[in-house]
C-alpha cells in the first residue's frame, strides 16, 4: 500500500497536469506570440501637442529610439529605458506599439508611474 | 511553545512570507497576462504556444507552489525551484527589480536549506510514517 506522502504527491502532480492541459487546450491566441491588440482608449486631445498615428509610433520601435502610446498619448521613452525600475526589457518590449494594456496591468492607478510617464509625452495619438 | 518550536519561527515566517509574494505574482499574471509579455525571454516567441498561455502556465505553477508552501508539503524542493526561478528572473531583468528578485531568490534558497518546521505537512508525515 502506498504511503500518504505518495498519494499526496500524485494528487499534486494530477492538479498540475490538469491545469497545464486546461491552459494549453484553451490557448486560442495566434501562433505569432499571441500579442493582444488593445484598442486605443480615446483621450482628451491636447491642442498644444503634435499629432501622431500608430504608424508614426511604429517607426520608433528600437531601444535607441523608443516611442510608445498609452491611452491616446504618444511618449518618447528612450531616455527612460535605462532608468526603469522594472528593468529595460519591460520598456523595450513596448517600443513602437500601444502599451496601454501593459501599463495599466503593471501600474494602473499608481500615481508615481503615471506622473513619470507624463513627463515623456510628445503628442496625441490620432487615427 | 517549546524551545524547538520557537527555533522554527524564522522558517515559518519565511515560508509564509514567500508564499504571499507568490500569491501576488500568480494573481497578477492570471488577472492580466498581457501586462507580463514584455518580461518574457525572447525565446518564448518561438514556442508553439502563445505568450498568454506561457504567462498563464507560469502563473499556474506558481499558484501550485504557493499551496505547497502554505501546506508545507515538499517545502524544500519547492522553495529551491522558486529560488532558482527568481534568480533567473533577476539575472535577465537587471535594474532595481533585478536586485529585489535576487533578494527574494536568496530568501527562497535559504528556506530550501532549512529543515521542515513544526507546522509543515512534511514534518507531520515524517512523524506519522515513523509511527506506522
Amino acid at each position: 500500500m502506498k504511503s500518504l506522502r505518495t498519494w499526496l504527491t500524485l494528487g499534486v502532480v494530477a492538479v498540475i497536469v490538469i491545469g497545464v492541459a486546461f491552459i494549453l487546450v484553451n490557448d486560442k491566441d495566434d501562433a505569432a506570440g499571441g500579442a493582444v491588440v488593445t484598442p486605443t482608449t480615446p483621450a482628451v486631445i491636447d491642442p498644444n501637442l503634435a499629432s501622431y498615428t500608430l504608424a508614426d509610433v511604429a517607426k520608433h520601435a528600437v531601444a535607441t529610439d523608443c516611442w510608445t502610446t498609452v491611452e491616446g498619448k504618444v511618449y518618447n521613452v528612450t531616455s527612460w529605458i535605462g532608468n526603469h525600475p522594472g528593468g529595460q526589457r519591460a520598456i523595450i518590449g513596448m517600443c513602437g506599439i500601444d502599451a496601454t494594456a501593459a501599463f495599466d496591468g503593471q501600474h494602473g492607478g499608481q500615481r508615481r508611474p503615471t506622473s513619470e510617464l507624463a513627463s515623456f509625452v510628445i503628442g496625441n495619438l490620432t487615427k | 511553545m517549546t524551545k524547538e518550536q520557537r527555533a522554527d519561527l524564522p522558517l515559518i515566517v519565511l515560508r509564509y512570507g514567500m508564499a504571499l509574494v507568490f500569491v501576488w505574482f500568480a494573481w497578477a499574471q492570471f488577472a492580466n497576462p498581457s501586462a507580463w509579455f514584455s518580461f518574457l525571454p525572447a525565446f518564448t516567441t518561438q514556442l508553439p504556444i502563445s505568450q498568454t498561455a506561457f504567462v498563464l502556465l507560469n502563473a499556474w505553477l506558481e499558484a501550485v507552489a504557493v499551496v505547497l508552501l502554505l501546506a508545507g508539503f515538499w517545502t524544500r524542493p519547492v522553495a529551491a525551484l522558486l529560488g532558482l526561478h527568481l534568480l533567473a528572473i533577476a539575472a535577465t531583468a537587471g535594474g532595481p527589480i533585478g536586485v529585489r528578485d535576487f533578494g527574494l531568490g536568496v530568501a527562497a534558497i535559504a528556506l530550501a536549506f532549512g529543515e521542515a518546521d513544526f507546522l509543515t505537512t512534511d514534518r507531520c508525515l515524517t512523524r506519522c510514517e515513523a509511527k506506522v
